[in-house]
Formats: C-alpha cells, sequence, structure tokens
C-alpha cells in the first residue's frame, strides 16, 4: 500500500494550491457579496491551461488523471466555492458531452475555446420539480425534419446566465422516463432558447444559477449528443466522477474553515486563556480533523479506483456523502468556535457556514446517496477492503 | 402531575398565535432582507401591551407568568426571530434593572415608555473581547463625586443603533473580575455616548446590532442599578433562567416554523413516482424532529414552572436553552435538506430559519460554556 501522491501530482497541487491562493482567494469575499460571474478571474485561470485538465493534450488539455482533478477541486474549494462552481462546470459537465459525442467543428466551436476560458459551458438536467429524480424530466425534444424542437422549463443551471452553450437533458419519450432521455447542444443566441429568473441563494455566490427557457427552440439533428434514450447512461459514465469531484469540493471547505477555527481557536481568549485549551473546544478540533482525514481517505481512494478503472458507484457514493457532510459538520463547529463572530460579515466563517450547504443537493442527496450504497451493502455477501 | 396549560395560558397562546401569523409572518421576509428596525411593525404591535408581558398590571403591564412568557417567546420568534430579538429585549433584559432597581423619576422617564414602546431598549454586555465570559469585561466605571464616568466599548448590542436608553454592565474595579460588575443606565444624548460600527450579520436581521462607545460618559449616582455596590452579577442571576429558558422558548419557534415548512414540502414534492415524504429516510427526519421539538418544550416549559413556583431552576434552564437551540439548528438543517436545493434559494423561508437559528447559540451562553457551567454544579467540588 501506498497513500502518498506521486511526484507530479504533489507537484500539481503546489502549483495550483499557489496559482488560486495569488489569483481566486483575495476576491473570494468580493464574489460571495457581489454574487456577479468574475470573469477576469475565470479568463485568467482559463490562461493556465486548467479547463482542460480531464481532456488530452492533443486538444489543448492537460491529460492528467481523477486524483489531480479531485486536488484542483479541492484547491478550488479552498480558495472560493462560487468561483469552484463554475470551474468545475467547465472542466467536466459543461464540456463532458461534446468531448465525447461532439462533431469536429461543435468541438471546434465550443470545446477548443472552453478548454482556453475562452467561452463558458454549462449542463441543465434539473427543473421546478425534479432533481435527483432524472426520470422525471418533462423538458421534450420533438424530431422534426431540421432536427429537435425542445421546450421546457430548466432550474438551478449553474452559469446560466452567461453560458455561452448549454448540454440540456430532454425527454424524446416521456413515457420511458430515463430510457427516453437525450442530451443536446444549445447556443446562447437560439432562437426559442432563453434566461428566466436568476436564483437568490446563500451559498456558492459567484456562480450564478438560474431558470432557463426552451420555447419551441429548433436545433440541429447534430445537437443530439450521442444517440436518443440513451443519455442516462451517458450521464452515469460520469457520475461517479461528479461525486468525487465534489467529495473534493467538500475536502477544501473543510479544511479551509478548519484552519480558520484553528486559528481563532489560538488568538481568542476567555476566563485568561485561549479558548483553544479549554477541553470542550480541543474535543471539537479532534473531531473535524478526524474526519477530514477520513473524507480525504475516501475522496482520494475513490479517485484512485477509477483512474485504476475498478471504481463501482458505491465508492464514489460514500466519498461524496461522506466529505459533504464532514464538510458541513466541520462549518458549523468553526462556526461554534466564533462564537458570535461566526454570525459577522467580517469574517470569512459565515461564508463557510453557508456555502457547505451547496454541496449537499448536487451529484445527489445524502439520503439518496445513501440508498444506492445501501442497496449495494444489501447484495453483498462479505466485507472486505479492496 | 400536570402538562397541560391552563385556561388562561391557552386562551393567551391562542391571540399571540394569530396576533404573529396576522402582523408579523407577513413581514418577516422582508424584516431579514432589509435588515433595518421595522419601524412601523414595531409601533403597530407594541400598541397591544406585550411589551409589559412581565410586569404588574398597577404599572400597565400583564403580570403574566414564566409559562405564559415562554408562550409568547416562542410564537413572536415563530414570526421573525429578527423582530423578536428586538421586542423581547424591552420586555425583559433592557428593562429588568430600571424595574427593578430604578428611582420613580428613571421609572417614569425610562420604563414606563419603554412598556408602551415609545422608547427602544437594550442591555450592554459582550465586549470586543469578552463574551460568555462576563468577569473579562473592561468597561469602567470610576466615583466622581456625585456622578459615575464611564468608559469602555460594547459589542454585539441588540438595538444598540437605535436605542434611548441602555443597561450597561461595567466594572468599578478590574482587579475585581466578576465581583467588581454593576449596571448603569445610560440615556441616549448623553455626552459621550454614541454608537459606533453597525453589524452585518448572517441571521437575526432585522434586529439591528452594533457597537456602543462610551466615552468619558457622566452620569448622576441614582443611574447606578443596584441595591448594593458591586452586586451586578448577583442581579444578573434573577433574570439569568428566564434569560436562557426564553432563549430556548424562540428556537422553537424557529424549529416550529422550518418544520411547518417542511411538512408541506415533504407532502407536496414528487420523487420517483411519489410525494417524498412516502419514504423512510425522509419519515425518519419527521420522527426525529417532532420527538426533539417535544422533549425541548417539555425542558422549557417545565423549566419555566420551575421559576412560577420559585423552585431552583439553574440546571432546568441551562438544559432547557441547550437542547431547544439544538434542536432547532438540527431541524432547520434537516428542513433544508427536505428542501433539496431549494432550501438555500432565498425564494423561501428555510434559508432564512437555517440562518436565523445560529444566533441563538451564544446568547445566554454558548453551549461548550453551559455544559462546563453544568457539569460543575452537577459533580459539585472535586
Amino acid at each position: 500500500m501506498d497513500f502518498s501522491l506521486t511526484k507530479e501530482q504533489k507537484f500539481f497541487k503546489g502549483q495550483i494550491s499557489r496559482a488560486l491562493q495569488r489569483i481566486v482567494a483575495p476576491f473570494a469575499d468580493a464574489i460571495d457579496v457581489s454574487d456577479v460571474f468574475p470573469r477576469e478571474l475565470f479568463r485568467e485561470l482559463g490562461a493556465l491551461g486548467y479547463y482542460g485538465i480531464r481532456y488530452p493534450s492533443d486538444i489543448g488539455g492537460m491529460g492528467a488523471d481523477c486524483i489531480s482533478f479531485t486536488i484542483l477541486a479541492e484547491e478550488l474549494a479552498r480558495a472560493s466555492i462560487g468561483f469552484a462552481a463554475i470551474v468545475t462546470m467547465q472542466c467536466l459537465m459543461g464540456t463532458d458531452f461534446i468531448y465525447r459525442f461532439g462533431n469536429d467543428e461543435q468541438k471546434k466551436k465550443y470545446l477548443i475555446p472552453a478548454i482556453k476560458g475562452d467561452k463558458i459551458g454549462t449542463i441543465a438536467f434539473t427543473e421546478p420539480d425534479c432533481g435527483s429524480d432524472l426520470g422525471g424530466i418533462r423538458t421534450r425534444a420533438v424530431k422534426n425534419e431540421r432536427g429537435y424542437i425542445l421546450t421546457g422549463r430548466k432550474l438551478w443551471i449553474t452559469d446560466g446566465d452567461v453560458a455561452d452553450f448549454v448540454t440540456v437533458a430532454a425527454t424524446t419519450d416521456p413515457g420511458k422516463r430515463l430510457g427516453g432521455i437525450g442530451f443536446f447542444l444549445v447556443e446562447k443566441g437560439t432562437p426559442g432558447f432563453s434566461t428566466g429568473q436568476k436564483i437568490e441563494k446563500i451559498s456558492a455566490r459567484g456562480a450564478a444559477t438560474m431558470e432557463l427557457i426552451f420555447d419551441e427552440c429548433q436545433v440541429p439533428a447534430t445537437s443530439l449528443m450521442g444517440e436518443e434514450g440513451k443519455g442516462a447512461k451517458y450521464l452515469n459514465d460520469i457520475l461517479s466522477e461528479i461525486r468525487i469531484m465534489i467529495a473534493g469540493l467538500g475536502l477544501g471547505l473543510a479544511k479551509i474553515a478548519f484552519v480558520a477555527g484553528l486559528n481563532y481557536a489560538r488568538q481568542r481568549e476567555a476566563f485568561g486563556k485561549p479558548i483553544g485549551k479549554f477541553q470542550l473546544i480541543q474535543e471539537k478540533l479532534a473531531e473535524m480533523e478526524v474526519r477530514i482525514k477520513a473524507a480525504e481517505f475516501l475522496t482520494y481512494h475513490a479517485a484512485w479506483l477509477k483512474d485504476k478503472g475498478s471504481l463501482t458507484g458505491k465508492e464514489a457514493a460514500m466519498a461524496k456523502f461522506y466529505s459533504t457532510e464532514t464538510a458541513c459538520y466541520v462549518v458549523d463547529e468553526v462556526s461554534r468556535i466564533h462564537g458570535a463572530y461566526g454570525l459577522a460579515q467580517e469574517y470569512p466563517a459565515q461564508r463557510y457556514f453557508r456555502d457547505g450547504r451547496f454541496l449537499l443537493f448536487g451529484g445527489g442527496t445524502s439520503e439518496i446517496l445513501k440508498t444506492i450504497i445501501a442497496k449495494d451493502t444489501m447484495k453483498r455477501s462479505d466485507f472486505e477492503i479492496n | 402531575m400536570d402538562f397541560a396549560f391552563t385556561e388562561e395560558q391557552e386562551f393567551f397562546k391562542k391571540i399571540i398565535t394569530d396576533t404573529v401569523d396576522k402582523m408579523v409572518v407577513p413581514k418577516a421576509r422582508e424584516i431579514d432582507e432589509k435588515d433595518e428596525f421595522p419601524w412601523e411593525l414595531w409601533k403597530d404591535f407594541t400598541r397591544l401591551g406585550y411589551l409589559g408581558l412581565r410586569y404588574p398590571e398597577e404599572i400597565g403591564g400583564m403580570n403574566a407568568d414564566p409559562v405564559t412568557a415562554m408562550i409568547f417567546y416562542e410564537q413572536i420568534a415563530r414570526g421573525s426571530v429578527g423582530f423578536a430579538q428586538s421586542v423581547i429585549m424591552n420586555i425583559l433584559m433592557g428593562t429588568y434593572f430600571v424595574y427593578r432597581f430604578g428611582s420613580d423619576t428613571i421609572k417614569e422617564r425610562c420604563l414606563y415608555p419603554a412598556m408602551r414602546g415609545e422608547k427602544v431598549t437594550t442591555m450592554c454586555f459582550t465586549e470586543d473581547q469578552s463574551g460568555s465570559d462576563l468577569a473579562a469585561t473592561r468597561t469602567t466605571a470610576v466615583k466622581d463625586g456625585s456622578e459615575w464616568i464611564i468608559n469602555g466599548t460594547k459589542m454585539w448590542i441588540t438595538n444598540g443603533p437605535v436605542a434611548d436608553f441602555a443597561t450597561v454592565l461595567a466594572t468599578t474595579d478590574l482587579s475585581l473580575g466578576a465581583k467588581g460588575l454593576n449596571f448603569f443606565l445610560v440615556e441616549k444624548g448623553t455626552p459621550g455616548f454614541s454608537p459606533g460600527q453597525v453589524l452585518d450579520k448572517l441571521g437575526c436581521r432585522g434586529t439591528v446590532t452594533g457597537e456602543l462607545v462610551f466615552d468619558d460618559v457622566r452620569i448622576p449616582e441614582e443611574n447606578l442599578l443596584g441595591a448594593e455596590l458591586n452586586k451586578g452579577i448577583e442581579y444578573l442571576g434573577e433574570i439569568l433562567d428566564e434569560v436562557r429558558v426564553m432563549t430556548g422558548a424562540m428556537a422553537m419557534g424557529i424549529a416550529q416554523a422550518a418544520y411547518n415548512e417542511g411538512l408541506e414540502y415533504a407532502r407536496k414534492r414528487i420523487a420517483f413516482g411519489k410525494p417524498i415524504g412516502n419514504y423512510q429516510l425522509i419519515r425518519a427526519k419527521f420522527a426525529d424532529m417532532a420527538t426533539e421539538m417535544e422533549a425541548s418544550r417539555l425542558l422549557i416549559y417545565s423549566a419555566a414552572w420551575k421559576m412560577k413556583e420559585k423552585l431552583p431552576s439553574r440546571i432546568e434552564a441551562a438544559m432547557a436553552k441547550m437542547f431547544a437551540t439544538e434542536t432547532c439548528c438540527k431541524v432547520v438543517d434537516e428542513v433544508t435538506r427536505i428542501w433539496g436545493a431549494n432550501g438555500f434559494a432565498n425564494e423561501y423561508n428555510p434559508q432564512r430559519h437555517f440562518r436565523d437559528a445560529r444566533f441563538l447559540l451564544y446568547g445566554g451562553g454558548t453551549h461548550e460554556i453551559l455544559k462546563d457551567f453544568m457539569g460543575r454544579l452537577l459533580i459539585g467540588k472535586a
């Protein structure tokens, strides 16, 4: 067994950590307060090539493994969750369908510029009445001689206000539920495609979440990514990767919040000594550190399995569930350590506390992940560490 | 044993519940968003006389017993905890020492107008470097002839930026720690007394919270609120239990508001073809929430009953505050989970409850300090 990062992974971690602490972290508060897409920062980071982290070098990517991608997610979350939501969307969900199923022209027009940070991509699954239950999608794709006509409403779409292109889940046959879903590439400006309300939210501010409206939006036949009815399967191919990435975000948030709590515990005095000298505060620090460490192992273990090609959905679900719950636990405890200052806007503890919630829902709620884990557990006859 | 409210308490509960539903609930979101003292609502609501809730009828109060007071605190917080904080400050901490020790002229000038809502009050314990640790108070009071001179800065003062008068904790001797503390009345307009920065905070918005600065503030001798010098901590002990149980009652108000939202959503939101309330993992959340809320209320109302009967209630009050507030934090957490991503959309209430609950963790003592305090009383001198 070997739990250490390779030399390359360590080098990468040092590099990305420095870049994000320099470029993004100083603006974390401003991003949160303004809730506006940080275009300049987005371009600046794009110039460094990170948006192509998962893609091969021949199209401008870095060809990195899942462990490195997880490192990126973790470091992003340490800098700003809002910005992390934007970047991970660009690296993974927002571009992956074009990478896998787009034709050369589409790749040239959308994927390559997206990797450089010149275009912004997003994905649209969620609707007002369906989230984790993907089979409940109501947005329709009706085939005609010119391609497909899309009609429906999407909600909670990250970067919906600024995205240049969107990969949209729609059904060609609602009766088939999951078996009717396909993904369609829709460009900004396509007639019938517009943005609706912006969702004002407490978490991951800066990554604006929007309503998208498709009103008899005609798209060409080539906009279908892959085949009709296979969308759920395609999504499933990257679902575990999405979950590991979110686990990485949880880990980063937990660590940065933990450091804030630790510093406060060392410096704040009560009853004549730093509060970190009291056992009840020490208990919090110990509990947090152990859980963060456990989350780190689950997360990187899942990433390692993914790189080996032997990941199952269960490990990714465990990593996402445990790491995001740990993040929420840590931000709660850190806000308690800060006392009333945990509520004051001038300290980041309140931002961490709000941001933690963002991680609980995307990629499957904890409740759904638990049922996935348990379903697999029920099938097993042994319990061996793999 | 009898766990039921009296007929009067039931009647009071119904009236205040209706009043809060009509007057406060519809304003809650606006209060939170604006984060300004809601003057209009204040005027409408205080006209009903609730600010004299705890005080005798002969001075215009309602003479409510502690159980009835808890009913009130719970209901008003269910409407808007931001507004509740301001109201309760006038009812309890902001006026108690004036009521207890103020001269007739002070009562005439401060207490009665405060009971009518014509004056806004506050209580100043906390400083930048001292919160639950009151002995570390650094605001000083120095006697100069027939006057006291107050110097120091107070932080996290509820209603601070708008208060007409303040009860200020200050020490006459820094070396005495908790044994040098006293309460002083300082009125708006007294030279040297001024509001400082206003805090921008996560929860309980609408209660304006801020810094108060005392720079050589001279007040007359009679503004010392206490029968004897340096007995401030003892006097504080007279309302400490009530303050703690009150915080627990407010927590139940928030928890109930959040629980109701969760219930509505679980019944109506469909996933995988049925309402999410049909799934065991969601049902379990309601079972846990309801059990812990029931337990919280029993702790709150039994502690209040002990106070009413003048029985010792120090540990019970700390238990009620801690358990109810923790339950509240858990309920608001679970309700945002039930709501999924909609739980953090500003358009809906769960995110507000989620933020508001945090405010109750600190006032009346953090739970870390309460646990230590209770443990010490329970174990005794080891």
